[in-house]
C-alpha cells in the first residue's frame, strides 16, 4: 500500500431541489421552547383527547427528569429554547392535490410524490412543518379494509381505540429523552391499519417536508399490520438548509402481527444543519417478518438505530442500510434486534461512506435472550473512507444469553481499490466516473431492495455526491 | 473501606443498558499491600518468570519491561491468587525490539485479579501477548497498546475457560498512530455453568497511520445453560488508507464439528470438553514452556473436571 496517494477532489451534493425554500406564511407559528404552558397551548391548538393532554404533559416531565445521552455525536447545537415545536401551514389537510395551496404543492411536485403516487403507490401522505396536507388513499385499497389516514384524524375518530391502545406503548417517553419530548409535543404522522389477510402489492409512503426555519417535525408513524397480511411502506423526508439548527424527533411504532410481513423503507435526506434524532422500533409476533431498508443521506446530527423485537416464535428481521456522510455530517446509525422468541432471525448488512470530513459510525446491538433458544443472528457492515479527513467508526455490541444461538459478526473497513479503480478506466472510464461507480456498487445492497423509482434516485443522490473534478 | 474502581472503559461509549461501557470493580484500595515492583531490561538469554502470590485480602504488584533498540525478550507472568490481587505491566519496547508478554491465571475459584497492562512501542518493535485464563477465579484484565513508531505490531492471543459464576471482563486497545503498523486480536473460548464474559477489542486508525492493518476475530463456544457473553469488537478509524476487519463467531458446537466427532466414536459431551480445553491448551503450546501447560493441565483437569 503506498503511504500517499493523488486525491480526488469530490463535491458535495447539488441539493438545489431540496433546498428550495418556500415563504412562511403560515397558519400558526408557536413561540420557541418547551415550557409546560406551550405543550399545554399545542395540546389546545390540536384539539387533543383529555388523555393526549395529560400523556404530553407527563412526557414534559419525563424530558425534563432525563439527562441528555453520554454517548453518540454532540448534539451541543441543539438548543431547544431556539426550537418552534410546532408550525402549522396555512392550509387544511386536503385528498386532492389541486386543492393544497399553490407553493406546498409546487414543492411536492419537485420532488416527485404526486408524480410517484400515480405511477407507483397505494396511498400517500404529504406533511410539511407540523401538520399533514396531503392524504390520499387508493380507493380499491381502502375498499379491502386498509386504513391509511393522518394521526390526528385517527386519534379522534373510528379508530381513537386503537390509537389509545398502541401510542407510544412501544418506544415509551421513558425510552430516551428524545422519545420523551416526542410524547410531548408530536404532531402529525401516519397511521395504517392494514387487515387480516390482506395483502398491499404496491406501497403507501409518506412524505414529510420541513420548510420552517428553527423548526422541529415530530411526527408520529403507528402501523399495524394484522395477522397473515402485507405492506410495503416508504418513507421520505427533507428541508431546506437554513444557518440555525432544525430538529426532527419523530417515532415510528410498528405492530407485525402473527405470520405478517413489513417492509419499512427510508430514504432520508434532511438538509445539513437538521439534527435527527428520530426513534424506531418494529414489534414483531410468531411467524412475522419486519425488513427494514435505510438510505440515510442528509442532517447535520443523525442517530438512527431502527430496533426490532422478535416477540413471537420463528419471527425474523432483515435491516439493510447505506450511509453517506459527507462534509459538516455526523451520522450515527445502525439498528438493534432483541430475539425473545425461540428460532427468531436476524440480518444486518449495512454500508457506510464518509467524505470531506464526514463521520460516519456506524451502532448496532444484538441481545439474545435466555429464552431465545434457536437464535440466529448475521451481522454484516462495511465501510468506505474517501479521505483522511473523514472518519468512519464501527460499533457493535453483542449480548448473549443463551447457549443454543448461532451469532455472526463481521466488519470491514477500507478504502477504494486502487486496481479497482484502474480496472476502470483502463476500460474507458474516467477517474470519477469509475469512483462513483464503485460508491453505487458498494451501496447496492440497499437499492436493490428499493422499487425501482427510489433506487434509481438514490443512485443519483450517490452520483451527485461523487460528482467533483479530479486534481 | 471497598470503594468501585472504574476500569475497562470503551474508547467510545455506547448505549449503557447493554453495560460494557465501563465496569466498575469494587476495590479495597486503603488495605491493598504494595508487593512492590520489579524492572526487567532487555536483552535477556533466557525467559524471565514471575510468580506473583496474592498477600492479604487485597495486593498489587508492578512489573516493569524494558526493551532498548534491537533487543528482546520473553516474560512469564503467572498469577496466583486466592483473594484479590491487582498487576500492572508497563512495557517500553524500543525500536526494532521484540517483547513476548505471557500472562497465565492460576487463580482459585472466590478470588479476584485485576491485571493492568500498559505498552508503548517505537518503530519496527513487536509485542506479542498471550492471556492464559486458566485459573477459576474472576479475572478483569484492561490492556492496551500504543502503535507509535512506523512498522510496529502487536499481536494478541487470548485464550480462557469460564466455569461455575466466573467472571471473565477484558478490554484491550490498540492505538495505531505509526505508518504501516499492524495488530492482529485473537480471543477465544469457552463459557459453562453460570460464567459470564465480556469482551471489548478496539483497534483505533489514528490519523497518519496509512497502510496499517488491523485485525480482530473472536470466538466462543457457549456450553452452560445460564452463561453470559458479551462481544464488543470496536473499528476506529481517522485515516483512509488502511485495512481493518473484525468477526466474532458465538454459538454451541456446530453440527458440522459435532459430526466430525461422532463419525470418530467422540460423544457430544466429550467434544465439547475438548473444544473447551483446545484454546488454552494452544496458547500453552505456543507460549513454549512446559510449566505453562502444566499450570494449564492442573487447572483443567482430566476431561471429565473441565
Amino acid at each position: 500500500m503506498a503511504d500517499t496517494k493523488e486525491k480526488s477532489y469530490v463535491e458535495d451534493i447539488d441539493r438545489s431541489v431540496y433546498d428550495i425554500r418556500d415563504e412562511e406564511h403560515d397558519a400558526y407559528r408557536m413561540q420557541e421552547g418547551l415550557t409546560p404552558a406551550i405543550v399545554d397551548q399545542l395540546s389546545k391548538e390540536k384539539n387533543d383527547p383529555v388523555w393526549m393532554q395529560q400523556f404530553r404533559l407527563q412526557s414534559l416531565q419525563i424530558y425534563n427528569e432525563m439527562p441528555l445521552p453520554d454517548w453518540g455525536p454532540s448534539i451541543e447545537g441543539l438548543d431547544i429554547d431556539h426550537i418552534a415545536t410546532y408550525v402549522r401551514p396555512n392550509t387544511k389537510m386536503q385528498n386532492d392535490w389541486k386543492n393544497v395551496p399553490q407553493d406546498i404543492k409546487d414543492t411536492f411536485e419537485r420532488l416527485g410524490i404526486p408524480k410517484a403516487e400515480r405511477k407507483s403507490l397505494a396511498g400517500v401522505g404529504a406533511q410539511y412543518d407540523s401538520e399533514l396536507v396531503y392524504h390520499n388513499v387508493r380507493d380499491e385499497v381502502a375498499a379491502e379494509g386498509v386504513v391509511y389516514t393522518d394521526m390526528e384524524s385517527a386519534l379522534k375518530g373510528e379508530y381513537a381505540d386503537m390509537v389509545h391502545k398502541y401510542f407510544m406503548k412501544l418506544v415509551t417517553p421513558h425510552d430516551h429523552k428524545f422519545a420523551a419530548l416526542h410524547g410531548a409535543v408530536w404532531s402529525g404522522g401516519s397511521f395504517v391499519y392494514v387487515p387480516k389477510g390482506v395483502h398491499l402489492s404496491i406501497p403507501l409512503q409518506s412524505y414529510f417536508r420541513l420548510n420552517a426555519k428553527g423548526a422541529g417535525q415530530f411526527e408520529h408513524t403507528l402501523i399495524i399490520v394484522d395477522e397473515g397480511a402485507s405492506l410495503h411502506f416508504i418513507e421520505g423526508c427533507s428541508a431546506p438548509k437554513y444557518n440555525v439548527a432544525n430538529l426532527h424527533a419523530g417515532c415510528v411504532e410498528l405492530f407485525v402481527k402473527k405470520n405478517a410481513h413489513l417492509r419499512y423503507s427510508t430514504i432520508e435526506n434532511w438538509s445539513k444543519n437538521m439534527y435527527n434524532l428520530n426513534t424506531k422500533r418494529a414489534l414483531v409476533e410468531e411467524g412475522g417478518t419486519i425488513e427494514w431498508v435505510s438510505g440515510s443521506f442528509g442532517s447535520h446530527v443523525g442517530c438512527l438505530y431502527p430496533m426490532s423485537i422478535l416477540k413471537g416464535d420463528n419471527s425474523r428481521m432483515e435491516f439493510t442500510g447505506v450511509t453517506f456522510a459527507g462534509a459538516g455530517q455526523n451520522l450515527d446509525t445502525g439498528a438493534k434486534v432483541v430475539h425473545a422468541g425461540k428460532n427468531t432471525s436476524s440480518y444486518m448488512n449495512t454500508r457506510s461512506i464518509s467524505k470531506s470530513g464526514g463521520i460516519s459510525t456506524f451502532r448496532s446491538s444484538v441481545v439474545v435472550e435466555k429464552n431465545a433458544s434457536g437464535a440466529k443472528s448475521s451481522v454484516s457492515c462495511q465501510s468506505l473512507m474517501l479521505d483522511s479527513e473523514s472518519r468512519s467508526d464501527t460499533i457493535p455490541a453483542m449480548d448473549i444469553r443463551t447457549k443454543d444461538a448461532s451469532i455472526g459478526h463481521e466488519a470491514k473497513i477500507g478504502s477504494i481499490s486502487d486496481d479497482a479503480v484502474f480496472y476502470l478506466m483502463s476500460r474507458g472510464m474516467s477517474e470519477e466516473d469509475a469512483r462513483a461507480l464503485i460508491v453505487s456498487g458498494f451501496a447496492d445492497n440497499v437499492s436493490k431492495e428499493l422499487p425501482l423509482e427510489y433506487a434509481v434516485e438514490m443512485n443519483n443522490l450517490i452520483r451527485l455526491e461523487m460528482k467533483g473534478s479530479i486534481g | 473501606m471497598k470503594e468501585n474502581i472504574i476500569i475497562n472503559q470503551l474508547p467510545t461509549r455506547t448505549w449503557n443498558r447493554l453495560g460494557v461501557n465501563e465496569t466498575a470493580l469494587p476495590w479495597n484500595i486503603a488495605e491493598t499491600t504494595d508487593l512492590g515492583s520489579d524492572t526487567v531490561t532487555a536483552p535477556q538469554a533466557e525467559p524471565v518468570r514471575f510468580d506473583i502470590q496474592g498477600e492479604g485480602d487485597y495486593s498489587c504488584r508492578t512489573i516493569q519491561i524494558e526493551a532498548p533498540a534491537k533487543t528482546s525478550v520473553t516474560v512469564f507472568e503467572i498469577f496466583h491468587a486466592d483473594r484479590a490481587l491487582a498487576v500492572d505491566t508497563k512495557i517500553t519496547a524500543g525500536e526494532s525490539s521484540v517483547v513476548r508478554l505471557i500472562q497465565i491465571s492460576d487463580t482459585e475459584e472466590g478470588s479476584t485479579l485485576k491485571n493492568h497492562m500498559e505498552s508503548d512501542c517505537e518503530a519496527n518493535s513487536r509485542i506479542e501477548l498471550i492471556q492464559i485464563i486458566a485459573g477459576k477465579g474472576d479475572f478483569y484484565s484492561d490492556s492496551y497498546c500504543a502503535l507509535r513508531g512506523d512498522g510496529s505490531s502487536l499481536k494478541a492471543d487470548i485464550g480462557y475457560l469460564g466455569r461455575k459464576e466466573q467472571i471473565i471482563d477484558l478490554n484491550l486497545v490498540v492505538d495505531q498512530f505509526g505508518k504501516k503498523t499492524e495488530s492482529e486480536i485473537n480471543a477465544s473460548g469457552a463459557l459453562k455453568d453460570s460464567a459470564r464474559k465480556i469482551f471489548r477489542g478496539t483497534i483505533d486508525f489514528k490519523k497518519g497511520s496509512a497502510g496499517s492493518v488491523g485485525n480482530e476475530q473472536e470466538t466462543v463456544l457457549m456450553l452452560g445453560d445460564d452463561v453470559s457473553n458479551k462481544t464488543v469488537p470496536l473499528i476506529l478509524c481517522a485515516e483512509e488508507n488502511v485495512v481493518g476487519n473484525h468477526g466474532a463467531t458465538i454459538g454451541s458446537l456446530d453440527d458440522e464439528t459435532l459430526f466430525y466427532f461422532e463419525s470418530r466414536g467422540i460423544g457430544k459431551e466429550t467434544a465439547e470438553d475438548i473444544l473447551a480445553r483446545a484454546a488454552l491448551e494452544r496458547l500453552a503450546r505456543a507460549a513454549g514452556d512446559s510449566e505453562a501447560l502444566a499450570i494449564v493441565e492442573k487447572q483443567l483437569g482430566g476431561t471429565e473436571n473441565v
